[in-house]
């Protein structure tokens, strides 16, 4: 009854690339997405709280995807991409911060 | 979905499932007891309880007892007044009074008696409801207990998802076709699926909200680079009721009675209940009465109530009306609320408390199909000997649990009173019970007889709690019935229920389930691994023969010859280390150390022994040694140097980021350490020719 071997990628450096795709860089997306709806929404602060809720939950979800990948390494290819897009919109977003 | 995305979920559940199997059990099992810390308290004490209503607790009395031990002015003060116990607990800050004595810059958390005025600190007043509500979160392992079991929730939170995704088409078939006649591995895969979904939206809960308790900081990171790190302005906007005031002066006036206050604040509303008070600046010209509350229950869900007194003038700053929501304040009681259960009354903690334990159950089972799926006449002796491992030491952990918090119950009845560090004994009885249990059914090797021998044992002992408890306390049933002390009760009535489902389930458990499992059907004769294993290894040799292929690694170094090199790069990085330390004199420092003697501190080689000295002796005996107990030994320490290097690097970084010569060094040895935990756990696996 356990997975059938054959469609696992067991090579530990593909793991090592899912597993830290999933962790850091699902860190980073969470905390830039997070940062981002809280600058660029309306009731900054709600929106800061709510992340009490929200914030493990999709953290949660970006730790699942990478293992859907054949490739881990293409994960981080992808998650760099979206650090990458939310970074300056957090940016551009913080230029008038409204918690400051 | 497709085959490989099902394998690759499946894959995923199983793993993350397995690794935090053990953590979660315990976090379960001991948050169920946790969920009545403060009944298990009253249990513990025995005495009865006055169920004082919180307006008319005689704060003046405390405050003057505590002012004259503690020096209050200038201090900040907390006051958790709890629900209906006779203790509150007060923590009070250092004073900001630049004139106070080095008394009063002392901060303390201490315990008030409301009837007595007593206080005790908090290793006097610990109980065994404070263990199994630190246990629940590792807290017994400082600081690296909390963020363990963060990630454990956050794992939880991933095997949940991943299980449902998996189990999502049989889930109600699987509902419909439990039959526990069928055999055993059926049994339990048919419960893990039931039961699981049954506790889903309740783990579900669990996991995001104890992931969120701790792991908070890692929410605070963000929140506070919006704040561009004004951390005081972010504790401002989301805990109001926190709120600092800026010490100016002592004050001449008396002290205000604070009893006026409590009382004006909880006749203010309707069914308002006191929960907790803030004292700002004791005894200063600006000082503050923040006291707060809840309406009942019944009337409102969430309702945070507070007034704002300035204490001199008794005029009213602010307040914030428990009938008005405020989203940031509420979404964080939510959190709370459906965390502790405090909402519901006792009937909610039960529910609580049962699915807790029906999780317990669900892990359970997840373990046990894991290694009777792993225990095939197929499968390589070793690996089945590896999974048989696991799950004896994984069912000796989790399943002891229950006998063993029973004779914790006991200990401290019967140890009431006599230990002025309650802490301590706790934690001594407790963990060194468990770890004898967990020995002794380790080494049983038999689950079926952990599982059978855990549940009677519970079944006594837990039956001999509330016979304890009337033998030394006098509380028994009918006494604390007819003086309405139903807290006290409550734990005993628990551990009649607890006890006669263990007894239930012990003679259920009938030798005929156990003759189903695989290790039945395919026993492992611990007697003759020896000859198994070789029986093994010869038909291990026999393919080899056939399929040897030339050994073309460019690479290729003899095992013991790179472990002794990595050993010796290790002891090289140590001397550089030094010599780099040593750098520091040319450019900045005096030679001497601070406070130095002329003779060299036991402490320095005691480090030079046990790192660099520990080093070179293994490196020195690989040369020579190459037996089990020994690559096993090398294995152990190389693990712990490795440990040591990683912290050493990271500990670098943080405090002194711009030795770069160090750091390069640091990272050096803790990569050579890491090939070299590798290269010595493939070395104790070969089998010695």
């Amino acid at each position: 009854m356990p997975a059938n071997l054959k469609y696992l990628n067991k090579s530990p450096w593909q793991q090592f690339a899912k597993i830290s795709a999933g962790l850091l860089g699902g860190y980073i997306i969470t905390a830039l997405s997070h940062m981002s709806l809280a600058l660029w929404l309306p009731y900054p602060q709600g929106i800061l709280i709510s992340f009490i809720f929200t914030f493990f939950i999709v953290w949660c979800a970006l730790l699942i995807i990478p293992f859907l990948f054949n490739n881990g390494w293409k994960a981080w290819l992808l998650y760099s991409g979206i650090i990458t897009v939310l970074l300056g919109i957090y940016i551009l977003g913080n230029q008038n911060n409204p918690f400051i | 979905m497709s085959k490989r995305n099902y394998n690759v979920f499946f894959n995923m559940h199983t793993v993350s499932g397995i690794v935090i199997s053990v953590a979660l059990y315990i976090i379960f099992f001991a948050g169920a007891f946790a969920l009545l810390k403060d009944e298990i308290t009253a249990w513990e004490d025995g005495k009865p309880i006055h169920h004082i209503e919180r307006k008319d607790i005689d704060f003046d009395r405390i405050l003057e007892a505590l002012d004259n031990n503690h020096e209050l002015t200038g201090r900040d003060l907390q006051l958790n007044l709890g629900e209906e116990s006779d203790k509150i607990s007060i923590s009070m800050s250092p004073s900001k009074d630049t004139l106070a004595t080095e008394k009063a810059k002392q901060g303390h958390f201490l315990y008030a008696d409301i009837n007595t005025v007593d206080t005790k600190t908090y290793p006097e007043q610990y109980s065994l409801g404070e263990f199994l509500y630190r246990l629940h979160f590792f807290a017994q392992l400082p600081t690296l207990g909390m963020y363990l079991s963060g990630f454990v929730a956050l794992f939880f939170l991933f095997a949940l998802v991943t299980g449902v995704v998996v189990h999502w088409k049989k889930i109600i078939p699987n509902f419909y076709a439990f039959d526990p006649r069928k055999t055993l591995k059926r049994v339990w895969t048919d419960a893990h699926t039931a039961l699981g979904i049954i506790g889903l939206p309740f783990q579900f809960i669990f996991a995001v909200t104890g992931a969120y308790f701790c792991l908070s900081i890692l929410v605070l990171i963000p929140a506070n680079t919006l704040y561009n790190n004004n951390q005081d302005k972010l504790m401002e906007d989301l805990r109001p009721e926190r709120k600092n005031y800026e010490w100016i002066t002592t004050s001449q006036k008396e002290i205000p009675s604070f009893n006026e206050f409590a009382k004006k604040t909880a006749t203010h509303w309707d069914n308002f209940h006191l929960t907790r008070a803030y004292i700002k600046n004791y005894g200063g010209t600006n000082m503050k009465y923040i006291i707060a509350g809840e309406l009942e229950d019944s009337e409102r869900f969430i309702s945070i109530g507070r007034i704002v007194f300035d204490a001199h003038t008794g005029n009213i700053l602010k307040k914030k009306s428990p009938y008005e929501g405020v989203y940031t304040e509420d979404v964080q009681r939510v959190i709370g609320r459906l965390h502790f259960a405090d909402f519901g009354g006792i009937p909610l903690r039960m529910i609580y408390f049962i699915l807790a334990l029906v999780t317990c159950f669900v892990i359970i089972t997840g373990v046990l199909i894991w290694i009777e799926a792993r225990n095939k006449k197929s499968m390589a002796i070793n690996q089945r000997l590896y999974t048989a491992k696991v799950g004896h030491i994984y069912l000796a952990i989790c399943l002891s649990m229950l006998p063993v918090t029973a004779l914790a119950f006991l200990f401290v009845k019967f140890s009431n009173d006599y230990f002025d560090d309650k802490q301590t004994a706790i934690y001594w009885f407790y963990f060194i019970t468990w770890l004898i249990a967990i020995l002794f059914f380790r080494f049983k090797r038999d689950n079926y007889f952990t599982n059978k021998y855990c549940l009677l044992s519970g079944a006594i002992l837990g039956y001999l709690v509330p016979v304890t408890n009337g033998f030394i306390s006098g509380n028994w049933f009918w006494v604390t019935i007819s003086q309405h002390q139903f807290d006290i009760l409550l734990i005993d009535a628990l551990w009649v229920i607890i006890a006669s489902f263990s007894l239930l389930f012990y003679f259920k458990i009938q030798p005929k389930n156990n003759m189903q499992s695989a290790f039945n059907k395919n026993p492992i004769d611990y007697k003759n691994i020896k000859a198994l294993k070789a029986e093994e290894a010869q038909v291990i040799e026999k393919k080899d023969t056939h399929l040897k292929v030339k050994n073309n690694d460019k690479n290729h170094l003899p095992m013991r010859t790179k472990i002794i090199t990595l050993w010796l790069l290790v002891i090289f990085g140590f001397v550089f280390h030094h010599i780099y330390g040593l750098a520091t004199v040319f450019f900045k420092e005096s030679v001497f150390i601070e406070g130095s003697t002329g003779e060299t501190p036991f402490w320095a080689h005691q480090w030079r022994i046990l790192m660099e000295g520990l080093a070179f002796l293994f490196a020195v005996l690989t040369v020579q040694v190459s037996k089990y107990w020994f690559r096993w030994a090398s294995f152990i320490w190389g693990i712990i140097v490795a440990l040591f290097n990683t912290y050493h690097v990271i500990e670098a970084i943080m405090h002194e980021a711009n030795n770069y010569s160090e750091i390069f060094i640091l990272l050096l040895m803790a990569m050579a350490s890491v090939f070299l935990v590798i290269n010595l756990n493939k070395w104790k696996n070969e089998a010695i020719a």
